[in-house]
C-alpha cells in the first residue's frame, strides 16, 4: 500500500539501501491527507524490500510512474522546541 | 458609497445576479474543487459556491470570487457590464480620495470570532485546505486571502501572500525580499532573531482583498477604507497585537520563525505554469485559528488566464502606474495592463510630446515599487485605444523599430515566478525588463517621413465618414 510521496530534482536523491533523512508527505486518507514528516528511512527502487509505498515526484510536481518503498526508522522534528 | 461588508453579501449579490452556481452534492477538497475552479476561470463561468465538502461537514468553497471584470465592477457599485476604462476611472476616483482610517469593534461584535481554537485545539486540518492542483507541494489554504503583518517603522500591510499546509500547526510559503513584507521580515525581525507576529485572513470582504493586492503607497487598512467610503471594521486578534478584519471567515494566527525554513512548492502559478523551484520557505508557525459558524473558504485557482489573481493584480498594477507618472507630470493618457499577459505587459498611453518620453516612463515604472512584477512596457501615442489588443499589437509590429524602438533593461528585480528566467536567475530575483517604444520619432519630417495611420477615422474627411455612417443601414449592412 502507498503510504508516503517525495519530491525529488533526480532519482539519485533516493540511494538504495542507504540511510537518508528527507521530508515526506502522509498519503493516508482523511483530514490528514498530505501532511508532512521528516523522517530518517531506507528506501528502495524495489516497490515490495520495504513495508511502506513511496511514490516519486519530480520538481514541477510530474509523477514518476515507477512506486519506491521505504522503511521509516525515526520521524524528526525540525521546529525548534522553543516553538512548539 | 455601496460595498459588500462580507462575502454572504457578495454572494447574495452574485446569486441574483445569475453569477453564481450553488453545488450541493458533494465535492472532495482532494483535486475535484481545484478542478471546478480552474474550468469555472478558464470558461469565465459563474463562480461556484461548494457547499458540501468531502470531510468537512459544515464548511463551504466560494470559488473565483472576483474572476471577471463584471465582479470587479459589481463590487465597485457599478453595473455588470460597466467597460473597464469606467470601472478605472470609478477606482481612481475612489482611490484618490482621503484615505480612511479602520475603526476597532469589540469582539462580541466580530463574527470571525464565532469560534476560537487555542493551544492543542489548533489544527490546520480542520480546516478544508483544498488540494489545488494536481502535483501541487501540498494543501493550499490560503489563495485567496491577506496575511496582516507590523513594521515597527512603516506599519501594518496587507499582502497576499501564499500558504501551503505543513502540518497541523504549520504553513510554508515565499516571501520575497522585495516585498512589503519581505522588507519587515529580512530587515527587521530575522536580524534580531524575533518571531514576526502575523494573522491570515481567508475570505475577506471584496474590497479589502482588492486593497491587499493592490501596490498602494497607502496602508491597507485605510485603502480598504478609501474603496468602501467609511471604515473598515478590524478586531484585535486574539494571541497578538495585529487587527484583521471583522467580518472575515477565517482568521489564522501566529508567528513567522525567523531561523527555520521548511519546504514548498510547486504550485500552479499565476503566469500559468509551476515554476518557482521547490525550495525552503518562510515558515508560518500557527497559535490559534478563529472563524465564523458554516465559515466559507475563498479558493482562487491559478492558472492559464484569468483568474482573479492576474485580473485585479494586473487592475491595480495599472491605476496604480498611473498615479505615480501623473504624479511626476508625464503627459499620459491612460495606463492598461492586460490580464491574459498575467500581469508582465504595461500598455502606456502618452501624448508624444517630446523624445524620450518612452525612456522616461519605462525608467520610472521599472524602477518604481510595481517594477518586480511586470517586465515589458510598452508605450503607445494617443492615437492607439489602449484597451484595444488588436490596435495595440499593430502599433508593436508597426511602430517599434527592431533595433531603436527596443530597449533591455538587464539588471531589474524581477521574482522567481517568470518562466523564461534560467534557474540561476530565478534564484536571486534577477529581472531583465524590456521596453517597446511605438511612437514615431519627433525628429522625422512629419509631412515627408512620419508615415499616416490608415484607418477609416483617420483617412476620411468628417463629411464622408457621416455620411458613409448615415448610410449604413441604407447600403445593406446592420449597424452594430
Amino acid at each position: 500500500m502507498i503510504k508516503y510521496d517525495i519530491f525529488v530534482e533526480s532519482l539519485q536523491e533516493l540511494p538504495e539501501g542507504e540511510e537518508i533523512t528527507v521530508p515526506v508527505r502522509d498519503l493516508t486518507p482523511g483530514i490528514h491527507k498530505y501532511s508532512y514528516k521528516y523522517v530518517r528511512a531506507l528506501v528502495s527502487a524495489d516497490a515490495d524490500r520495504y513495508p511502506e509505498g513511496l511514490l516519486i515526484r519530480f520538481g514541477r510536481g510530474q509523477e514518476y510512474g515507477k512506486p519506491y518503498s521505504m522503511k521509516v526508522l525515526e520521524f524528526v522534528e525540525r521546529i525548534p522546541a522553543k516553538y512548539l | 458609497m455601496k460595498y459588500f461588508k462580507d462575502n454572504r453579501e457578495y454572494i447574495a449579490a452574485l446569486e441574483a445576479a445569475g453569477d453564481l452556481v450553488r453545488i450541493r452534492q458533494e465535492v472532495d477538497w482532494d483535486m475535484e474543487a481545484g478542478a471546478i475552479v480552474r474550468k469555472v476561470c478558464e470558461e469565465k463561468a459563474p463562480s461556484p459556491l461548494m457547499e458540501n465538502i468531502k470531510d468537512y461537514p459544515g464548511h463551504s468553497y466560494f470559488g473565483a470570487p472576483l474572476a471577471t471584470y463584471q465582479r470587479l465592477a459589481m463590487v465597485l457599485g457599478l453595473d455588470r457590464d460597466t467597460p473597464v476604462p469606467k470601472i478605472a476611472e470609478e477606482y481612481l476616483r475612489r482611490t484618490s480620495s482621503a484615505p480612511v482610517k479602520p475603526r476597532v469593534i469589540d469582539k462580541s461584535q466580530a463574527p470571525c470570532k464565532e469560534n476560537i481554537l487555542l493551544g492543542e485545539d489548533v489544527d490546520l486540518f480542520k480546516l478544508p485546505a483544498p488540494m489545488v492542483h494536481d502535483g501541487d507541494g501540498g494543501r493550499y489554504l490560503c489563495t485567496w486571502h491577506f496575511v496582516v503583518s507590523d513594521d515597527p517603522d512603516v506599519g501594518v500591510n496587507w499582502g497576499m501572500y501564499r500558504q501551503m499546509v505543513y502540518d497541523s500547526k504549520t504553513m510554508t510559503g515565499p516571501v520575497f525580499p522585495f516585498s512589503d513584507m519581505g522588507k519587515t521580515l529580512y530587515g527587521k525581525y530575522i536580524p534580531k532573531g524575533l518571531p514576526m507576529p502575523f494573522a491570515t485572513v481567508i475570505g475577506p470582504d471584496p474590497l479589502s482583498a482588492i486593497a491587499s493586492c493592490a501596490p498602494s503607497p497607502i496602508p491597507e487598512t485605510e485603502f480598504a477604507g478609501q474603496l468602501m467610503g467609511e471604515p473598515v471594521e478590524l478586531v484585535k486578534c486574539e494571541t497578538c497585537d495585529l487587527y484583521v478584519p471583522a467580518h472575515a471567515e477565517i482568521i489564522i494566527e501566529g508567528e513567522v520563525l525567523p531561523d527555520v525554513k521548511l519546504e514548498e512548492c510547486p504550485f500552479g502559478e499565476y503566469t500559468g505554469y509551476r515554476t518557482s523551484p521547490r525550495d525552503l520557505r518562510t515558515v508560518y508557525r500557527v497559535k490559534c485559528i478563529t472563524y465564523r459558524n458554516n465559515p466559507i473558504t475563498t479558493i482562487s485557482n491559478m492558472g492559464v488566464p484569468t483568474d482573479e489573481g492576474q485580473l485585479l493584480r494586473s487592475f491595480s498594477l495599472g491605476l496604480e502606474l498611473e498615479k505615480l507618472l501623473r504624479s511626476q507630470g508625464i503627459p499620459i493618457t491612460g495606463v492598461y495592463m492586460v490580464p491574459e499577459s498575467t500581469h508582465h505587459v504595461m500598455v502606456v498611453g502618452v501624448k508624444n510630446a517630446y523624445t524620450g518620453i518612452a525612456q522616461q516612463v519605462a525608467s520610472l515604472a521599472f524602477g518604481s515599487k510595481l517594477g518586480p512584477w511586470f517586465h515589458m512596457v510598452v508605450v503607445v501615442d494617443d492615437s492607439v485605444n489602449i484597451y484595444n489588443y488588436a490596435e495595440v499589437l499593430h502599433a508593436v509590429t508597426t511602430r517599434c523599430h527592431p533595433v531603436k524602438g527596443i530597449t533591455v533593461y538587464e539588471q531589474g528585480v524581477g521574482t522567481p515566478l517568470y518562466p523564461f528566467l534560467s534557474a540561476e536567475e530565478r534564484k536571486w530575483s534577477k529581472g531583465p525588463k524590456v521596453l517597446f517604444d511605438c511612437l514615431f520619432p519627433l525628429d522625422w519630417d512629419s509631412n515627408s517621413e512620419t508615415p499616416r495611420l490608415v484607418s477609416f477615422k483617420t483617412v476620411y474627411p468628417r463629411e464622408i465618414q457621416e455620411k458613409v455612417l448615415g448610410n449604413w443601414e441604407a447600403y445593406g449592412y446592420k449597424n452594430r
